[in-house]
């Protein structure tokens, strides 16, 4: 589904961040990415989605589109959206004035037009959310206010799962998803995202507790340490990292 | 002599030929002293009135009507319940709603001793016909649209106007002013509302200016609330070269409540300056104010908000805050907080932020399939949309969100298109 081949990226203007990512993601797999602070696990996440702030330097990122591999980097980052990829954020951003249900209801448009499918009135899309509403366990008076305004963290949370169970993306790119969740909305959250998973798509989970991971179980762990992914692994390796922590593959590198 | 004094001689010339009531005398005595409004009045410290009137100033205004054609074209889609032409009332004002009381005079008194300046006085001196509104107590007569407009012989003249509305106790008064002119030649508009407002009633004042794009309007808007009465003001701007809005609001009684906001959204080289002025006079009194600014291409808006509260006034509420979105490099936006407080126990909070578009809010929207487009209009949706939710009369708010949704952002639409 995605090819990322030597990728190195780096802030406007800054240092180097990613120095020579090689991933490649099939569909219906779950990867976690682990490593310590500034290593660069959020910034692939965003530079995947096609984040503004970074500049590819060096290295490819093929992604599929109707069978072929296209590459990624021509697109925006809402060209990318359309085309089925979904960032959520660490940090969801809080949009005073908008309100959720025109939100949504305006990415979701903009995803069937790009697809092609039909677009939906404001009374299809609103029952078209009820299950998933359910789904996370959120009241439809959520829609109402404005975007992420005065959310707490586990509502925030839960916001992005619901904005990716709207778009159904074909790869999701979670970033530290379960930061900041308490233990009943983290059960929630997994429980979303597993419910969006199957066989045809695929997840990125960057995060870095193995907590998470007993929720979402990965296919593959990979360690990501200054800019580099230096160990790859089963879920297995997010076990032995939490008892020895990055030292030990820090240190031997 | 420099322009600014040739000027005011030329004004000062033409009033001499005038028959002038004892208020417009006590007006006109204080003009020849202070002349026009300048830039080293604190008041005015923004903006240079003389500029923008013509240099060939008439102070008569010339009575005209217009075509039932011209009238809609001006009216843009308003229905009004009475139409002022070049500071006239025309036609009839039979459409008034039942429990609205509809009188014009030349001899109604200003309610309020206090001038705010100048040109409040040349209001005073020129107006010559004083429309009076009496909102009988008890009643809810609904929505009453004013439209001000003006016609091409007004051009290069000054249209003094002025309305009393009387709100009595226990009533509830919603009222709409629109002020526009056509956008060819420089019409120079000086209007006062007073608005007294009676125990326990409440009233809605909805200002919108239009204006063409080469007028200057100056307008104040000056209002006494009693006793647990409360007053929603709300100030749109979009057109004119130069739009002065003053607002004085006088919180008289206990419990009054003042509700002072506005958006003005400007481009070109548009100038907005508004300036509300709030007198917490007695104790229990609360105001609350919004005020925000879109500023396009060079535009400048400005906000004062001169909150004062007296002495023996305690337990005073009040808060004032002022956004600005800058939509370019070169729009310019001044912003200042006064406030006096003489008692001791009170809350007030002020504040103000000028910014632009937050990049991590368009990449957000960006990330959900949102065209950067789409996503600049969203979140300036969104800044104005917290301004609009103001105000209370629901179909006036959704004929200013279209308003300005259309007419406004055109411009700002075609330019982002290019850009994207």
């Amino acid at each position: 589904m995605i090819e990322i081949k030597n990728l190195h990226a780096k802030v406007e203007d800054g240092d180097e961040i990613l120095r020579g990512i090689n991933l490649s993601i099939k569909p219906g797999e779950v990867h976690a990415i682990m490593g310590p602070n500034g290593s660069g696990k959020s910034t692939l996440a965003k530079v995947i989605a096609g984040h503004p702030a970074f500049e590819v330097t060096e290295g490819t990122i093929q992604y599929d589109v109707n069978n072929k591999l296209t590459d990624l980097l021509e697109f925006e980052a809402f060209e990318r959206a359309q085309k089925g990829i979904f960032l959520g954020f660490q940090y969801p951003v809080e949009i005073p004035g908008v309100s959720n249900f025109s939100f949504l209801h305006e990415s979701f448009n903009e995803v069937c037009k790009a697809q092609g499918v039909n677009e939906t009135t404001a009374e299809e899309f609103r029952e078209f959310l009820k299950p998933k509403l359910d789904l996370l366990e959120m009241n439809a008076s959520f829609l109402d206010r404005p975007v992420n305004t005065g959310f707490s963290g586990g509502e925030k949370k839960k916001n992005e799962i619901l904005q990716m169970a709207v778009l159904n993306p074909r790869l999701s790119l979670l970033d530290e998803t379960d930061s900041g969740l308490d233990i009943d909305a983290l059960k929630i959250v997994s429980k979303g995202v597993n419910a969006i998973k199957n066989k045809y798509n695929a997840v990125l989970l960057v995060t870095h507790y193995q907590r998470l991971l007993d929720y979402i179980v990965p296919d593959y762990v990979h360690v990501l340490s200054n800019g580099q992914i230096i160990k790859s692994g089963g879920k297995e390796l997010a076990l032995e990292l939490e008892e020895k922590g990055y030292d030990w593959l820090t240190k031997v590198q | 002599m420099n322009e600014r004094e040739e000027l005011n001689k030329n004004i000062l010339d033409q009033m001499t030929s005038l028959t002038l009531s004892s208020e417009a005398q006590k007006a006109f005595d204080r003009f020849k002293l202070q002349g026009l409004p300048h830039k080293k009045l604190e008041d005015y410290k923004y903006t240079n009135v003389d500029a923008f009137f013509p240099k060939e100033l008439s102070l008569r205004t010339n009575e005209a009507e217009l075509s039932t054609e011209q009238l809609t074209k001006l009216a843009r889609g308003i229905e009004p319940h009475l139409v002022l032409i070049n500071g006239k009332v025309s036609g009839d004002h039979s459409k008034l709603p039942e429990g609205v009381e509809f009188q014009v005079s030349d001899s109604f008194k200003s309610s309020s001793e206090f001038k705010t300046d100048s040109l409040e006085d040349l209001n005073l001196i020129l107006s010559q016909q004083i429309l009076k509104l009496v909102i009988k107590k008890d009643t809810s007569p609904g929505i009453i649209n004013i439209l001000h407009l003006n016609t091409n012989s007004a051009i290069n003249t000054v249209g003094a106007s002025r309305i009393l509305v009387e709100v009595e106790a226990n009533s509830i008064a919603r009222i709409a002013e629109y002020f526009n002119s056509p956008d060819e030649g420089s019409f120079n508009r000086n209007h006062l509302t007073e608005i007294s407002v009676a125990e326990n009633a409440n009233a809605e004042h909805i200002k919108v200016v239009t204006e063409g794009s080469e007028s200057f309007h100056f307008g104040s808007v000056k209002a006494s609330v009693k006793a647990n009465a409360c007053l929603h003001s709300f100030t749109f701007t979009t057109g004119g070269k130069l739009s002065r809005n003053n607002i004085h609001i006088d919180l008289d009684g206990i419990g009054a409540r003042g509700e002072v906001n506005g958006l003005y959204a400007l481009r070109g080289s548009q100038q907005c300056d508004n300036f509300s002025h709030i007198n917490h006079k007695v104790e229990r009194t609360e105001s609350e104010q919004l005020f925000k600014a879109v500023l396009d291409n060079v535009s400048h808006g400005i906000f004062t908000g001169k909150i004062i509260v007296h002495r023996n006034a305690q337990l005073v509420n009040s808060s004032q805050l002022n956004k600005n979105l800058l939509l370019s490099k070169k729009a310019h936006a001044d912003t200042r907080p006064q406030l006096e407080v003489y008692a001791d126990d009170v809350k007030c909070a002020h504040g103000a932020t000028v910014g632009q578009l937050s990049e991590e809010e368009l990449f957000y929207l960006e990330s959900r399939a949102i065209s950067p487009r789409d996503a600049k209009i969203m979140l300036c949706h969104g800044f104005v949309q917290e301004a609009l939710n103001k105000i209370k009369h629901v179909e006036t708010k959704k004929y200013l969100e279209n308003l300005l949704y259309t007419e406004y952002e055109k411009d700002i639409h075609q330019r982002i298109r290019e850009e994207a």
